[in-house]
Formats: structure tokens, C-alpha cells, sequence
């Protein structure tokens, strides 16, 4: 039977947030998380009763819109550059060292990461989403996950350095 | 399998970063997804129904000079085959022995035969066929409008034209890593005044949902539509279209 429009409240209420997290974990831009995953939420209702799972549907389609965005924005970089506001929210100082961290990744690692770590979809799917073997994304997951925990420890250290110095 | 961190250091962090934006994220919720959705379906409606208008202007702007060609008066309707044999031989190409009647006077039934749009015109003396002395009929220009509803299509003709055969086709491509969309399924539809109206299902790719498009006549279709061509059908033959979003794999 298809879902009706309560069953998309439902899947709205319970998906957008966890999304958004992904996103902004991806993008470092609440506003264009936000954009993004409710656009994929605005593509999915017309299609509502014909997606057999809308979560990973309405997940691959923000992805993709972050990606394209991206991809658009680079493009435009030299045009904007220094001219955008941040409207990003002022995250603790764990969130900022884990942004810096994720920011030093490169894009597809950093995806996976961000998939695995946030919204714990298994390697398998996650290779499926990058077009990557899985034993590549074994490897992304390794590599970022050794790279994530140096870079907030030495976040750490440095935090305490500042602490017995100040 | 999944792989287990050595630490919980990196969910900790991440932990951390959703923690940090809950309180700022504001969904905008359900019904904005609605509006959105029937601000772009209204959208697209007037898109198209401003494209038929288009179509029809243009049409009976093409048709206007003949339109506006004047009617022929009875001085210079062709001479009517005649009916009742002549009383006399005559040359075949004989000019009309009847007085030209003024122009309104129609009352010259019961002088002979009239031409009518059925009769056959007598050759002018020139030998060149004579110009059929009935109006015009006014002009017909059929549209289609398209609504879609989940993943059925609705494609309606309206109106078709006296004997026409309106040639439509639907078309969905499969989008691409790089931006280019590869042909997914398409098919071609025929309506007509005896089945104006067809409701069909689109078959969209499972994994990267690209364009669809809803063609008028015969356009040659590409197997592939490059990242950067904005145009790839030729003018005037898309009824419906949306875009599609670019894939990662």
C-alpha cells in the first residue's frame, strides 16, 4: 500500500534533522544543508508513493545536491570569494576542531566519513553512494578516521598548552 | 561488517558538532514542501499553457494573410459548370454567357445553377484553375497539456483538431557523475479526438533520477544530453519538462 501524505510528516519529522547533520557535517554550512536537504524532501514528495525506500532516496538526492552545489560554487569561488556572510551558528570548541578536521579531508573520504560516522550506513551502501569499491572505502574510512582523531588530539594538546600558558 | 573506531573520540566529536546545531536548526517543515511543490507544478502549468498560447498566436498569425485575402465577389465567381445542356454547342473553354450579377445579389437561384464548395468550377478562359469561391474555415490549433501526479503522467489534448494525429512521446534520462544524463525509457504516445487523453507511468531510474520531458511530434532523441546542453530537443517541441540532479556514482 502506498504512503499517505501523514506517513511523508512522519518520514519529514524523522529524516530532516539526522540529514541536516550529514550535510552540514560535509558542507560546514548550516544554511546550505538546510537548503539542500529540504530541496531532496521537495523531490521526493511528487514522487512519494513510487520510492520503495525514501530515506536512502531523499539522503543520495541532498548528497547530490551538495555535490552539484559544490561543484557550481567552485566554479564561481573566485567571483565570491570573501564576499559571502557566515551564518553558520557558534559551534564548541570540539565542533570546530572536528570541522577543521573533516575540512582538511578530501571530499569523497570526508563523505564517507560523514556517512559512516553520522549516519551509520553500512560500507557496503556507502560504496554504492560513491561509485567507490568497497575495500576503497574501507581504506577512506581508515585513513580519515586516523586522520580525524590525530587532528582533534592535537586540538586537545594544543587546548592544554594554552590552558598552562595563559 | 562494520568497521569499529579504535576510540570513541571521533563519535564523541561528532556527537559534539550535532549537539552544536540543534538548537540553530530550524526545518521549515511539510508545508513548505507542499507550497514548494505547487509553486513549481502552478509554474510549470503556466509555462506551458503560455507555450500553447504561443503556438496558437503564431499559428493564426501564419494563417492571417490568407484570412485577410477578400472574398470574391459573384462578378468574379467562376462560371458553374453548367447542368442543363447547352442549347448550343460551345467551345469547352467558353467564357460565361450569363450577365455578371453585383456583388450580395444572390437572389440569381433560379437562373441557373450556383457554385457551391462542391461543385466543380468551369476553367477561366485562361485555362487556370479558378479560386474556390468559399470562405476559409477558421483555423485549428490543437494543444497538449501534461500534469503529473506521483509517477503517472497525465497527457491531455485539448483541443485536437478535426482529423488530426498528435504524435507525443515521454522521455527520462539517467543522470551521471560528470553532469551529462544518459536515456533511461521513453515512449511514444498517439492521441487523437477519439483519445484525447492517456495517463501513463514514467519509468525513472532507481538510482539516478535525471530529466524527464514530454515531446510534441517526432524529435530525434539523444541517447545521451551533455552536462553543459541546456537545449537538447529542438524549439517548440517540449510540452513538459523538469530537471533532473547530478549523481555521484
Amino acid at each position: 500500500m502506498p504512503p499517505d501524505k501523514l506517513d511523508f510528516a512522519e518520514f519529514y519529522a524523522a529524516w530532516f534533522r539526522p540529514l541536516t547533520h550529514q550535510l552540514f557535517a560535509h558542507t560546514g554550512d548550516l544554511a546550505e544543508a538546510q537548503d539542500v536537504v529540504q530541496e531532496a524532501f521537495c523531490r521526493a514528495w511528487p514522487r512519494w508513493s513510487t520510492l520503495d525506500d525514501p530515506g536512502a532516496w531523499v539522503r543520495r538526492v541532498a548528497w547530490n545536491l551538495a555535490t552539484s552545489r559544490w561543484r557550481r560554487a567552485r566554479r564561481l569561488l573566485h567571483l565570491t570569494r570573501g564576499a559571502r556572510e557566515e551564518h553558520t551558528p557558534g559551534p564548541g570548541p570540539d565542533a570546530v576542531a572536528l570541522r577543521a578536521a573533516l575540512a582538511a579531508l578530501p571530499a569523497r573520504q570526508r563523505q564517507a566519513v560523514v556517512l559512516f560516522y553520522l549516519a551509520d550506513v553500512p560500507i557496503a551502501e556507502i560504496a554504492e553512494l560513491t561509485g567507490a569499491a568497497e575495500g576503497t572505502v574501507k581504506s577512506w574510512l581508515h585513513r580519515g578516521r586516523a586522520a580525524l582523531a590525530l587532528r582533534l588530539a592535537d586540538d586537545d594538546v594544543a587546548a592544554t598548552s594554552e590552558v598552562h600558558s595563559a | 561488517m562494520r568497521e569499529e573506531p579504535r576510540t570513541d573520540q571521533v563519535r564523541d566529536a561528532f556527537a559534539a558538532l550535532t549537539g552544536s546545531i540543534d538548537p540553530h536548526l530550524r526545518p521549515p517543515g511539510v508545508g513548505s514542501v507542499r507550497d514548494t511543490v505547487h509553486r513549481r507544478r502552478q509554474r510549470r502549468l503556466i509555462g506551458v499553457a503560455a507555450a500553447a498560447v504561443a503556438v496558437a498566436t503564431v499559428v493564426g498569425l501564419a494563417q492571417l494573410p490568407a484570412m485577410e485575402q477578400p472574398a470574391p465577389v459573384a462578378a468574379e465567381r467562376p462560371a458553374p459548370v453548367r447542368t442543363s445542356p447547352p442549347s448550343a454547342p460551345q467551345p469547352p473553354l467558353a467564357p460565361p454567357t450569363r450577365a455578371p450579377v453585383s456583388a450580395g445579389n444572390g437572389t440569381d437561384a433560379a437562373d441557373g445553377p450556383v457554385a457551391t464548395a462542391t461543385s466543380t468550377p468551369a476553367r477561366a478562359p485562361g485555362g487556370q484553375a479558378s479560386v474556390a469561391p468559399t470562405a476559409r474555415p477558421p483555423a485549428c490549433a490543437s494543444a497538449v497539456h501534461v500534469s503529473r501526479s506521483a509517477g503517472n503522467l497525465v497527457i491531455i489534448a485539448d483541443p485536437v483538431c478535426a482529423g488530426e494525429t498528435i504524435a507525443v512521446s515521454w522521455v527520462t534520462y539517467e543522470a551521471r557523475a560528470d553532469g551529462s544524463q544518459r536515456l533511461f525509457a521513453h515512449e511514444r504516445l498517439t492521441l487523437t479526438a477519439a483519445r484525447h487523453r492517456i495517463t501513463t507511468t514514467l519509468r525513472e531510474s532507481p538510482t539516478c533520477v535525471g530529466a524527464w520531458y514530454v515531446l510534441r511530434g517526432d524529435p530525434s532523441i539523444p541517447a545521451t544530453i551533455g552536462a553543459e546542453d541546456v537545449e537538447p530537443f529542438p524549439g517548440g517541441t517540449v510540452v513538459a519538462s523538469q530537471d533532473g540532479e547530478i549523481c555521484l556514482s
